[in-house]
C-alpha cells in the first residue's frame, strides 16, 4: 500500500510540475488582459513561473512564451544566471533597442552560445505600435536555435511574445502559424 | 560537561596532528612529455573522464572558433613549453569572468573574460603557464589521492573515536580533514603560480606582469559590494592579495628576471583587440557593472582600442542609469567618437540618449550619422522609423 502511495505521489509530483491543456485550433484566446490572438493550430498550453507557455512537440523543441504585463522595474520572467540584483529590469522609458538588450541579457544563461539579435523593426501589435526582432543561438550541445520576439509597451507595462525552436526543424514547423498569430493580435484594452 | 569538552578538544587536537600527518600522500612525479598513463591506473580513469568532458566542449556553442585568436594563444603555449606543446589543447570559450582551467588529459579551457582582462602577452602567458603547471605536475591526480587518503583515514579515525566513546568529536575531525584537502589544493595553486612564473621568465616575458594579474582582480573584487574578500578556510585558491605579493617578490629574485622584459603588447593587441568589443558586451550583460568599470578603467590605461573602450564606458553608465550617469554616458560616447576605432553604434547610443532627454535635433543628427555609417545595420528599419517620427 505504501509503495502504491509513493508511486502515485511521485506521478502527481512529476505531472503536477507542468500540466498542459490543449487549445482550440481557431477562434480567439485572451492573453492576460491586454490582447487576444487566433492560435492558428492546436497548442498545448501551460503556466510555469508566471509565464504562459504554449508548445506542440514539447518546450525543449519549440515553445511560444507569453510574458504578460511585465511591470516597470521588474525583470523578465526568464530563468537566468544573474543574481536577482544584477538581473536586467524593464523600465517603461526603455526604447525597443534597450528592451531587446534586456531580452538578450536574460537569455544569456551561460549555456547558450553565440546569442545574436538581428533585424529590430517596428510592427503593429494589434492597433498599438510595437516592435519585433529575431534571435539565434547555439545550445551547449551545439544545436542551433532560432527565435522571434514581438513586443509592445502599454502605459507602464510590457507585453512580450517569444517563439523559439531548434533551427533544424521545430522552429520552422510553426513559424508561419506564429506569423499569422502575430498578425491576428487584437487589443482588449484600448 | 566542561571536562568532557576539554577531553574532546584534546583528542581533536591529537587527531588534527594525525590527520595532517596521516593524509600525506606519496610525491607525484612530473608528467613526462608525450606520456599517457597506463590504462590500468587511476590516472587513466581521470583522463577518460576528462576526454568525455573534452568532447562536450568541442560541441559547445560557446567555443570561440576564430582561427587567428586560437592560433595566437596556442603559439604562446608552445613558446612557454615546446616539450609539452603537442599534448596541450587550448579551447577558448566565450564566457565573461576571469577563469581558466586544466584537465589531467591536457585540455586547457580559457574564458574570453580572462583574455579581456589580460593587458599584454606576458600576463596572458603567466596564466597559461600556471594552467600548464597543473598538467605537468599532475595536480588532479594529486588532489584525487589526497581526497582518497583523507577520506580513508577519516573512516579509521571515526571508528576509533566511536569505539572510545567520543563519536561527538567526529564532525570536528571531519571539518579539519576537509580543511586539509582545501589547503592541499591551495598549495597546488601556489606551486602552479611559481612554475608559471618560471616558465614565463624562461620564455623571456617580464615577470612583474604576473603579479599585476592579481592586482587587477583584487581591484575588481573590491569594487563588488557582495565580494567575499576574506580568505575562506574552504577556498581552493590562495587569496589574490597573497598571490600578488608572493609573485611580485618572486619576480625580483627569480633567475633570469633581468633579461626577461618582453610584454609583446603589439602582437597581443593585434590578436585580442578585434574581440574586445564582443567580450565587453558580454561582460556588461552580466550586470556586474561596478566590476566591469574596473576592467574598463584598467584597459584604458593601455591607451589602445580607446574608441571601443570609451564606448563601453558610456554603455556602462547608460545601463547603470543613476542620476548623473546620463551625463557621464554622453561624455564617454563623445570621447569615443574622437578616436578612429569608435564603433558606429556610438552614434546610435548618443541618439537614444538625446531622444530620451527630448533633444530631438541632436537625436536626429546622431541617428542619421549612425545610418550614414551603417545604412544596412540590423536595426536600420527601427532607426528609420524613429527618424520619421522625429521629422
Amino acid at each position: 500500500m505504501l509503495r502504491v502511495l509513493a508511486i502515485i505521489s511521485t506521478l502527481v509530483f512529476v505531472t503536477g510540475c507542468q500540466t498542459f491543456q490543449e487549445t482550440k485550433k481557431s477562434g480567439r484566446i485572451s492573453i492576460g488582459e491586454a490582447y487576444s490572438i487566433d492560435p492558428q493550430v492546436s497548442w498545448r498550453r501551460a503556466n510555469r513561473d508566471g509565464l504562459e507557455i504554449w508548445t506542440v512537440d514539447g518546450p525543449i523543441l519549440q515553445e511560444l512564451v507569453f510574458m504578460k504585463a511585465v511591470k516597470d522595474g521588474a525583470s523578465l520572467p526568464i530563468k537566468s544566471r544573474q543574481s536577482p540584483e544584477n538581473k536586467p529590469r524593464f523600465n517603461s522609458k526603455m526604447s525597443p533597442s534597450e528592451i531587446m538588450e534586456i531580452v538578450i541579457a536574460s537569455l544569456d544563461t551561460g549555456k547558450r552560445g553565440q546569442i545574436k539579435a538581428t533585424n529590430l523593426r517596428p510592427m503593429k501589435f494589434g492597433k498599438a505600435q510595437g516592435f519585433r526582432f529575431d534571435i539565434s543561438w547555439t545550445n551547449e550541445k551545439g544545436l542551433p536555435y532560432s527565435a522571434i520576439v514581438a513586443a509592445a509597451k502599454f502605459d507602464e507595462t510590457l507585453e512580450l511574445i517569444l517563439y523559439k525552436g531548434d533551427s533544424l526543424h521545430h522552429f520552422a514547423k510553426f513559424h508561419d502559424a506564429v506569423e499569422k498569430m502575430l498578425a491576428s493580435i487584437q487589443l482588449i484594452k484600448t | 560537561m566542561a571536562e568532557h569538552a576539554r577531553r574532546i578538544l584534546k583528542i581533536g587536537f591529537f587527531f588534527t596532528l594525525l590527520v595532517a600527518g596521516g593524509c600525506q600522500t606519496a610525491p607525484v612525479a612530473n608528467l613526462k612529455p608525450g606520456e599517457r598513463p597506463n590504462i590500468e591506473t587511476t590516472e587513466a580513469g581521470l583522463w577518460m573522464q576528462a576526454d568525455r568532458a573534452e568532447k562536450k566542449i568541442q560541441r559547445s556553442g560557446n567555443l570561440v572558433k576564430h582561427a587567428g585568436i586560437n592560433r595566437y594563444v596556442r603559439s604562446i603555449v608552445c613558446r612557454l613549453s615546446p616539450d609539452y606543446c603537442e599534448q596541450i589543447r587550448v579551447y577558448i570559450v566565450d564566457k565573461p569572468g576571469f577563469n581558466a582551467s586544466m584537465t589531467p588529459n591536457g585540455m586547457m579551457i580559457v574564458q574570453s573574460g580572462l583574455m579581456l582582462r589580460a593587458q599584454n602577452e606576458a600576463q596572458l602567458a603567466f596564466v597559461l603557464g600556471h594552467e600548464m603547471a597543473h598538467f605537468i605536475r599532475r595536480h588532479t591526480l594529486q588532489r584525487w589521492q589526497t581526497v582518497k587518503d583523507t577520506t580513508g583515514f577519516l573512516t579509521i579515525v571515526s571508528i576509533a573515536l566511536g569505539a572510545s566513546g567520543l563519536g561527538g568529536a567526529s564532525p570536528m575531525v571531519g571539518l579539519m580533514a576537509t580543511g586539509g584537502i582545501f589547503a592541499n589544493s591551495r598549495d597546488n595553486e601556489r606551486e602552479a603560480d611559481g612554475l608559471g612564473l618560471a616558465m614565463i621568465v624562461k620564455a623571456g616575458y617580464e615577470p612583474q606582469e604576473a603579479s599585476k594579474v592579481w592586482k587587477h582582480l583584487l581591484a575588481e573584487r573590491r569594487a563588488m559590494e557582495d565580494a567575499d574578500i576574506g580568505q575562506s578556510f574552504f577556498s581552493t585558491h590562495p587569496g589574490s592579495e597573497e598571490r600578488m605579493e608572493t609573485l611580485s617578490n618572486l619576480a625580483k629574485t627569480i633567475p633570469g628576471a633581468e633579461q626577461a622584459k618582453n610584454t609583446n603588447l603589439t602582437a597581443f593587441i593585434e590578436a585580442v583587440g578585434p574581440h574586445r568589443d564582443h567580450w565587453l558586451e558580454r561582460e556588461l550583460r552580466l550586470g556586474k557593472l561596478d566590476r566591469t568599470e574596473v576592467v574598463i578603467n584598467n584597459l584604458l590605461q593601455q591607451s589602445k582600442d580607446l574608441g571601443v573602450l570609451h564606448f563601453y564606458k558610456g554603455e556602462l553608465y547608460r545601463k547603470r542609469n543613476t542620476e548623473s550617469d546620463f551625463e557621464k554616458a554622453i561624455e564617454a560616447y563623445s570621447k569615443a567618437l574622437t578616436y578612429p576605432d569608435s564603433p558606429p553604434k556610438t552614434h546610435r547610443a548618443l541618439g537614444f540618449i538625446y531622444r530620451k532627454r527630448g533633444e530631438t535635433n541632436k537625436a536626429h543628427d546622431s541617428l542619421n550619422d549612425y545610418l550614414k555609417l551603417q545604412p544596412r545595420a540590423d536595426d536600420h528599419a527601427m532607426i528609420r522609423h524613429y527618424l520619421e517620427q522625429s521629422k
